[in-house]
């Protein structure tokens, strides 16, 4: 007990040896003598805060403090309005009065930015705006930013390293697989996030299952919802006395309920405007294809070729609710190309070769009208889908030349129809879901023309004309249980085609050949993926009939195969992490010719080159095994994947090549062999916000052996390559910015005891200085340098420049392409075996006025 | 009688509006078709469209948005963020917190002569607000007190209680949070643990939602759980003032009261709706929502998540 006194006595003593306060209090006025209310007064003690209070309508105040004051106690007092007031007290307090004078000083202003990149399980969230430059003007300018994202010349855009299978807009479906009408005509200021979801499925009753299929989301800013939003172009100019000229005009509207984009466009120059030409048509099968033109160059079209383009295209979509949309798509292209060439052909024969030389100017025409309609529920438990699409191409080549001396004047007429219908119902019923899906295609196609002449030399006529019917039927049933999805789908295709040719020449030739093909394919599939998504396998094995039977009435040739098939196929995905996967792949399939290979009787393609199949059915057998790994780290802004591929390809054909001095003939030989392909692939991509650095780079190596036919002789030929393609994006200062992308490689080969290899890299470098707001001076240059034979090199440079200013809803560009008006340019390919070297003529120096709005 | 009345009345009502049909009710039992009248389409707010529909309370010096975020689940299980975003209006001696697309609304009102494009315009850029922040808070005001509005269709409902009115412990971690740096503090508030970072630097003790009493600016709060979240995404000077809207629907209660009431609304609005209390019914057809008496039942896509238990 007295001990107990001492410590409580000590205890007491203490407290006042520090500063015997619990409380403080007082008053706050301003400058006038009036009581301040609101004000917010802290007390602290060695720099931490001890208690507060805030003063109340009369401007008193009184608080606690949490802690003994063993130093020198702090005020400070605190109000909007008032400059910031701090004492320091070293004896206990009674009752403070504090004085506060106004100020004018503001408070700091800080807004978050949004992040760059956002990650969320699948979804990587790009903020546009924040990846764009002054001189992006597209969507499609925005894409080509984004880390991990390449878009091709077609337009065609990839996320690490594969293709999008899907393009949304405001999770809409618009256009379906044109997405370029949009991503090319969108003002890139009207989009505010680009999403791009891996483990896509279109259908949602199948959400949660693993895919390989990407797709992309582009969600609008208000100002580009509910209300029509329009771009339109108008360009002339001039090259070498041509005038110049091309419109283009976009009307688009997304509102929840109802999209729709009209587009109108026409010209004969095509650079740098928004429409391209290279629209990403749609895949109608068997459409026509071939033209008298043997390749082109790595240029922009308008370079080289002089073109005439007109298209339209309508496209509306109606959603009736979130789960129901109608969408029709109509649309018409026209065409035309002109360009003038010449051809270097060397063929090694023996120890020797035969070279053929010609020169000449391709020109062709296409129409090619398309009508889409599809229908969509797209429900968590049921999904129906029914898609009509009619699409038809009318192609005209004419190719003159001259070769050996001898004018030769080629006409081809290309004619094709294709209508296809199919159907989807999809059911899922508590742990089981149901397919039945069915649909048809009628094509016609192709029906040719070609029309050979060279007064007192050579005169041919070669006429072709067919038409294929296909039938497919499927039914699946899908069980869950627990991690498993368990699948039986069974395929039934049927298909019928016929096809004559008739050649007439010095040797007239025939084929009418028929074929009907039937397919049923029992795919059993086991799919399981762990409860936190980080391990995945699908494990597929496809059985199958088939039977197909060909027949060429004309030289009574008749093949047939049946046989049973087996196609397994097996995917492993393992996540350890959310930012890294990997991912392994293996797949035996089988593929079967068609009723190309019973045309036994002599096809021309050309003036110089005749075809004909072995008469027997070609088969193929491929086995591929492919790893990859994948590191995204969106906040970082850094993308990185790498792959390895290798396949095996057993075939029982053979290419056969045959060179004369005359003509060149293609054959397909009854001959067991097989290819090897190996295949890799690296890509890392990074932004350096703070530097304003954006860098990417690809890099691929492909190793290949294979087997060809050539003058009798078999060759195995070996071939590696090489290449690395870089994009540098760097903005050291607010008015100036580099754009570089480029791409360097060499390709060897090797047969024969023959070895060779060619050089290749192309640099396109683009500088811009913003001298003012809404002023772009910009400097264009692509350089080319290609090895034409050994240790001998091409260069080849283009130069372009120009000005853009942009004045509110309108941009105004002047631009000189090809300023230095180049004429010519050359370059070779290498097969492996041949050579080709193509001298191209160019188009020169074009000068251009274009205005722009966004309406 | 009066309960079949009110079954059979209600019923058709949940019928007509599953047949996602645009219809205007007048008076109990009378239904007719037409089109609906242009203030419809406006987006429903507690605010009115002129100054005089409001009660100026005070000059709004500052401003803060807030992103709201609660993590739900959405009606097939799976895990759904609900973003909000809202804005505290710090004034000298009050404070308003609201939704933003509301604050957006009554900034126009207060503008000079804002022409009926800009009305158009802020009515479309409102409609597509996904998630709507229903609640309307005034800090201090009356001084000393803190009021509260909601929706409980066909009414909005109020009531006070004393500002500030969590107990916070303040301890010793540092954060930067919206470029200011922040310090942590923790309290217990509506039947949940709060932790809050506040901003001395900025001399308010106001905060996101009924947040206050800490010596500087609430700059962040989160409750344990995880489930509400609030982050200042911009701090700002502000140039509205601050005003009570003068909605003759509101309705005075208790904090009690109102928490049962709009818990029973939110689990199923129809068990708080009486029939003699409606006037008119508008349905919604292309956003699918019902207008009663001009006060809408709030959309919730995926299910109330009260932020106050108790």
């Amino acid at each position: 007990m007295h001990r107990l006194a001492v410590l409580s006595l000590f205890a007491v003593f203490l407290s006042f040896a520090t500063f015997s306060q619990d409380t403080v209090s007082g008053f706050v006025k301003n400058e006038s003598g009036e009581a301040l209310a609101g004000v917010t007064v802290k007390a602290y003690v060695s720099n931490k805060i001890i208690g507060f209070g805030r003063s109340d309508n009369a401007g008193n105040f009184s608080f606690n403090l949490r802690q003994p004051i063993t130093d020198t106690l702090k005020i400070i007092a605190d109000k909007i309005g008032f400059e910031r007031l701090e004492r320091i007290f070293t004896e206990p307090l009674r009752s403070i009065e504090l004085s506060m004078h106004p100020t004018s000083a503001m408070l700091r202003e800080v807004t978050v930015e949004a992040p760059r990149a956002k990650m969320r399980g699948d979804t990587v969230s790009f903020r546009l705006g924040a990846f764009t430059g002054n001189s992006d003007q597209t969507l499609e300018d925005g894409l080509k930013r984004l880390p991990g994202v390449e878009v091709a010349e077609s337009g065609k855009i990839s996320y690490m390293g594969k293709e999008i299978s899907d393009f949304y807009v405001e999770n809409l479906q618009l256009v379906g697989s044109r997405y370029n009408l949009i991503t090319r005509n969108m003002p890139a200021e009207y989009v505010t996030d680009v999403e791009l979801i891996e483990n896509h499925q279109a259908a949602a009753m199948d959400k949660g299952r693993p895919s390989d299929n990407v797709a992309m989301n582009v969600k609008l800013s208000n100002k580009a919802k509910f209300k029509p939003i329009g771009t339109a172009e108008a360009m002339t100019g001039v090259r070498h006395k041509e005038f110049l000229y091309r419109v283009v005009a976009t009307g688009m509207m997304f509102s929840p309920k109802f999209q729709t984009l009209l587009t109108l466009k026409g010209g004969n120059y095509n650079k740098d405007i928004r429409f391209s030409q290279n629209d990403l048509l749609p895949n109608y099968p068997l459409l026509a294809e071939g033209q008298l033109s043997g390749s082109n160059p790595p240029l922009s079209s308008d370079d080289y070729s002089y073109n005439r383009d007109l298209g339209v295209s309508v496209n509306f979509l109606r959603a009736f609710n979130s789960t129901d949309n109608l969408r029709i798509n109509i649309g018409y292209n026209n065409d035309r190309k002109f360009n003038y060439y010449s051809q270097n052909s060397i063929y090694p024969v023996g120890d020797g070769m035969i070279e053929f030389y010609e020169y000449g100017s391709p020109r062709s025409e296409s129409h090619l009208p398309y009508l889409a309609v599809g229908y969509v529920r797209n429900h968590p438990t049921k999904y129906i889908a029914n898609n009509f699409t009619a699409a038809a191409e009318i192609k005209t080549n004419d190719f003159n030349l001259v070769s050996d001396g001898n004018d030769y004047r080629q006409h081809q007429q290309i004619r094709s129809l294709s209508l296809s219908e199919s159907f989807s119902w999809r059911k899922k019923i508590g742990t089981k879901s149901y397919t039945f899906s069915t649909g048809f295609a009628y094509l016609i196609s192709p029906k040719t023309a070609l029309d050979v002449f060279s007064p007192e030399v050579f005169s041919a006529i070669q006429n072709a004309s067919g038409a294929t019917f296909k039938w497919k039927g499927t039914t699946a049933f899908d069980w869950r249980k627990d991690l498993s999805i368990w699948s039986l789908p069974i395929d039934i295709d049927f298909m019928s085609s016929r096809l004559r040719t008739s050649l007439f020449s010095y040797a007239d030739a025939f084929n009418n050949a028929a074929s009907t093909e039937t397919n049923i394919r029992v795919a059993p599939t086991y799919e399981m993926v762990t409860r936190n998504r980080k391990f995945s396998i699908n494990l597929s094995l496809g059985t199958g009939f088939q039977s197909l039977h060909i027949r060429n009435r004309r030289s009574d040739a008749r093949s047939a195969i049946d046989r049973l098939l087996f196609d397994p196929s097996l995917q492993i995905v393992l996540n350890p992490t959310s930012r890294f996967s990997v991912k392994l792949t293996g797949s035996i399939n089988h593929q079967t010719g068609d009723i190309l290979d019973i045309l036994t009787e002599e096809i021309m393609n050309d003036f110089r080159t005749v075809s004909t199949a072995s008469g027997v059915i070609g088969t193929r057998r491929i086995a591929s095994f492919t790893l990859r790994g994948e590191y995204k780290d969106a906040v970082n802004l850094f993308f990185s994947d790498v792959s390895a591929g290798f396949s095996r390809i057993d075939r029982n054909t053979i290419n056969a090549l045959s060179v004369t001095e005359q003509d060149v003939e293609q054959a397909v030989i009854f001959f067991d062999n097989s290819s090897d392909n190996f295949t890799t692939s690296a890509m890392l991509s990074k932004h350096f916000v703070r530097q304003g650095l954006q860098f990417s780079v690809r890099g691929t190596y492909l190793w290949a052996k294979g087997y060809s036919l050539q003058q009798g002789e078999l060759i195995t030929s070996f071939s590696q390559s090489y290449n690395i393609s870089p994009t540098v994006n760097v903005k050291p200062l607010k008015y100036f910015e580099i754009h570089y992308n480029g791409s360097i490689g060499k390709n060897f080969t090797r047969f024969d005891e023959r070895r060779s290899g060619f050089f290749s890299m192309t640099n396109n470098l683009k500088l811009s200085v913003y001298p003012v707001s809404g002023w772009d001076l910009f400097a264009e240059s692509s350089f080319i340098r290609k090895e034409i034979t050994d240790g001998v090199y091409k260069d080849f440079s283009l130069f372009n420049a120009g000005v853009t200013w942009k004045h509110k809803k309108f941009r105004f560009t002047l631009k000189a392409d090809n300023l230095l008006d180049i004429r010519n340019y050359s370059y070779t390919v290498f097969n492996g075996i041949n050579i080709f070297s193509y001298d191209f003529r160019l188009t020169g120096r074009a000068l251009t006025f274009k205005c722009s709005i966004n309406l | 009688m009066k309960r079949l009345t009110t079954f059979c009345f209600l019923s058709s009502i949940i019928m007509t509006f599953t047949l996602q049909a645009q219809i205007t009710v007048v008076g109990v039992g009378s239904v007719s078709t037409s089109i609906a009248p242009p203030e419809h389409e406006k987006y429903i707010t507690i605010g009115g469209s002129s100054p005089s529909d409001y009660k100026k309370i005070g000059e709004g010096l500052y401003e803060c948005i807030y992103n709201y975020t609660v993590s739900t689940q959405d009606k097939a299980g799976e895990p759904v963020k609900e973003n909000y975003t809202t804005i505290l209006q710090i004034g000298d001696n009050a404070g308003r917190f609201t939704d933003y697309p509301v604050y957006r609304r009554d900034s126009v009102t207060f503008s000079n002569n804002p022409d009926k494009e800009l009305w158009t315009d802020l009515d479309m850029q409102n409609k597509k607000t996904k998630y709507r922040f229903t609640g309307d808070i005034l800090l201090d005001y009356p001084s000393g007190q803190l009021t509260y509005t909601d929706i409980v269709t066909p009414f909005y409902q109020e009531y006070t209680e004393s500002y500030p009115s969590i107990e916070w412990n303040i301890g010793e971690e540092r954060d930067t949070v919206c470029g200011y740096l922040c310090t942590r503090a923790t309290g217990s508030y509506g039947g949940r643990e709060w932790e809050v970072w506040f901003a001395e630097e900025i001399p308010s003790q106001m905060g996101p939602w009924k947040f206050s009493g800490l010596p500087g600016l609430i700059m962040k709060a989160r409750d344990t759980e995880g489930i509400h979240d609030f982050q200042a995404i911009s701090f700002r000077e502000g140039k509205t003032p601050i005003a009570k809207p003068n909605n003759p629907l509101i309705q005075k209660t208790t904090r009690d009261k109102f928490i049962d009431t709009k818990n029973r609304f939110e689990k199923n609005p129809f068990s708080v709706i009486s029939s003699e209390s409606i006037k008119e019914i508008t349905v919604k057809k292309d956003e699918a929502y019902l207008i009663i008496n001009k006060v809408e039942i709030p959309r919730r896509p995926n299910g109330y998540t009260p932020i106050e238990l108790q």
